[in-house]
């Protein structure tokens, strides 16, 4: 470039001399009364807001305290009118409840028994039965019978007897 | 005039706290310089005036703490200054300088000379943008006329020195690289 510092100078100087649309400042005045005006409606109706969502938590709070207090059944008597009429006045002495905690009343669903009970689980040999009982085995099945498991334990007893000697009246006395 | 006083007075009734700040009068005084300013970052008018507008909107919503500032014009300029660099990260560099230097060379040169002067500008906006950031920035304030050194000192928060130094050295390696710029060496022509 043959003179570099004209033409910075001349840029700088059409950056220094930049002018704005004619209708800016109305635009930027228009936009702060706008804005402004935005702010103080939204803060008008902010106070009014804010009081409705207390009064309604204060409602809630009040309503909640209220049942907790009255045991179900009570609360089903005051809300029969007849029931009341028939009755004759009488003066209920609340058990007072202990105060809970937190996590105890968190945890009270988990504790209490479901309706219906879930069935109790299999004991190891109900286990050991139904195993044999899907296997199906003749064999295995044959044990199950007592009168069997009688043979088979009188016919071991015998064969232990022979191997050894030994006759009854012995082995009780030996036992004894 | 009488629009500006309109609002003015609409500005008042809607102020529901005591400020000793006119807001219609710091518009009329400082947005043509916060323009500028914002101008010579992004390179775009409406873009620049968005800004103004966003700088008087923040003034608006912090006129409690006008009575406060101690430097109305600097604080200002920096609030633009920083909007303005803000908007400018958005964008891609070679997005600005098209137009903005064809509109910059037909507002200050005859048409026929008009598209050479603006291919130059084109070719120094981009070596301005190649300069180390604390250099361009203070290159691009000092071309704000109304800026003294301390202002900018003030806007970039470096003293005055500094600034003097940083100017110099953006110059000095503006030229530098200019006259070493293989496509300009020759006549001028791109």
């Amino acid at each position: 470039m043959r003179d570099p510092d004209r033409t910075i100078q001349n840029l700088l100087a059409g950056l220094r001399d930049a002018e704005s649309s004619p209708g800016m400042h109305r635009r930027i005045l228009d936009a702060m009364v706008t804005g402004q005006a935005t702010a103080y409606r939204s803060r008008q109706l902010l106070y009014p807001a804010i009081a409705m969502s207390l009064a309604c938590a204060l409602a809630i709070t009040i309503w909640v305290q209220h049942h907790r207090h009255i045991p179900p059944n009570l609360r089903s008597n005051t809300t029969n009118v007849d029931a009341v009429r028939t009755k004759p006045p009488q003066t209920v002495a609340l058990p007072r409840e202990p105060r809970r905690s937190t996590s105890r009343v968190l945890l009270r669903p988990m504790q209490t028994p479901g309706f219906p009970a879930p069935p109790l689980p299999l004991t190891g040999q109900e286990k050991l039965l139904l195993r044999l009982a899907h296997r199906n085995d003749v064999q295995d099945m044959t044990l199950l019978n007592p009168d069997v498991q009688a043979q088979q334990s009188a016919k071991a007893t015998q064969q232990f007897q022979q191997f050894f000697g030994m006759d009854n009246d012995q082995m009780r006395s030996e036992s004894e | 005039m009488a629009s500006t006083e309109g609002c003015s007075l609409a500005l008042s009734f809607i102020e529901d706290a005591p400020s000793a700040v006119d807001l219609a009068a710091l518009v009329d005084t400082y947005s043509t310089l916060l323009f500028r300013i914002a101008n010579s970052v992004l390179r775009s008018r409406t873009e620049a005036e968005d800004v103004v507008q966003d700088v008087f909107i923040r003034v608006l919503e912090h006129r409690l703490s006008l009575p406060a500032v101690r430097d109305m014009r600097v604080w200002l300029i920096r609030i633009a200054w920083n909007l303005a660099l803000d908007r400018r990260r958005r964008k891609r560099p070679d997005q600005l300088d098209e137009k903005f230097a064809e509109s910059l060379a037909s507002a200050t040169m005859p048409a026929d000379t008009a598209m050479e002067e603006a291919q130059r500008f084109r070719s120094v906006l981009r070596e301005i943008e190649r300069l180390p950031k604390p250099e361009r920035h203070v290159l691009l304030l000092s071309a704000i006329e109304e800026l003294g050194t301390s202002e900018i000192a003030a806007v970039v928060r470096r003293s005055e020195s500094a600034v003097r130094a940083l100017l110099s050295r953006a110059r000095a390696r503006l030229r530098e690289r200019l006259e070493d710029h293989p496509r300009l060496k020759e006549g001028g022509k791109v």
